[in-house]
């Protein structure tokens, strides 16, 4: 499990993560990503390169979510592949953080 | 298959059932519910293995017929039966949302049939995907 981080214009962390977001990849990034939560306002995360993603990879971005929303910033989950999107979707996520499919609409939505 | 009950050997696990998968010639739909499952199902071990009564070890098996595909998951940890966790309550917003607690219901939603026994000391945990 890896994960890019990036600073885009405007104060906006776009973050990539790349590989199986399951318990053994949630557990590879998670301090690193919450490192990212604690210090950033806008937040994308990129999961174009995510294959798959079980419960722990979701407690890492309702976690991160929480705690970006908790300082009046924001985090959006950008094109998860049709299996990832469909687990976000079966666990209620998509009612918590919006989920999009276009980089630059993602990067408007964190902007505000 | 059979492991330790250590995250460290989660790896192992993981590189068996990609294989397993891809051996049985699975749909990637397939694939990624009986995959999503048992990393649940073993997260679950894991988790609740913390008190008293840590499993030593998990075992597991996929068999794949006519009839479908099922995953077999054991351990010898204390008894957990998945049928007597409440369903997560619908979050309302990202604040209140509880981070955890989504791992059986991911298990029901992505299994065709869930079924629990426990014999022997062991918790075996069958679960059927449609095909």
């Amino acid at each position: 499990m890896d994960m890019d981080v990036e600073e885009i214009e405007g104060g906006i962390t776009n973050v990539v993560l790349r590989g199986r977001l399951d318990t053994a990849g949630a557990g590879a990034i998670d301090l690193k990503f919450n490192v990212i939560a604690g210090a950033k306002r806008a937040v994308v995360v990129d999961l174009s390169n995510v294959a798959f993603m079980a419960s722990l990879g979701i407690r890492l971005l309702v976690m991160g979510a929480k705690t970006i929303t908790r300082k009046g910033g924001k985090l959006v989950i950008l094109s998860p592949d049709e299996n990832v999107h469909a687990v976000l979707k079966t666990a209620g996520i998509d009612q918590l953080i919006p989920i999009m499919f276009d980089r630059s609409a993602a990067i408007e939505a964190v902007r505000r | 298959m059979r492991i330790r009950n250590d995250s460290a050997e989660l790896d192992k696990l993981t590189q068996w059932i990609i294989e397993a998968c891809d051996a049985a010639q699975l749909s990637k739909k397939t694939a990624f519910a009986v995959q999503l499952c048992l990393d649940e199902a073993v997260a679950n071990i894991l988790e609740h293995g913390k008190g008293g009564a840590r499993a030593s070890a998990i075992a597991a098996d996929l068999e794949c017929s006519d009839s479908g595909v099922v995953l077999v998951i054991a351990d010898d940890g204390g008894p957990f039966d998945p049928n007597q966790v409440a369903p997560p309550q619908v979050p309302q917003a990202v604040e209140t949302a509880s981070v955890g607690g989504r791992g059986i219901h991911l298990i029901r939603e992505f299994s065709s049939r869930m079924e629990y026994a426990r014999s022997g000391g062991c918790n075996r945990l069958r679960l059927k995907f449609a095909t």
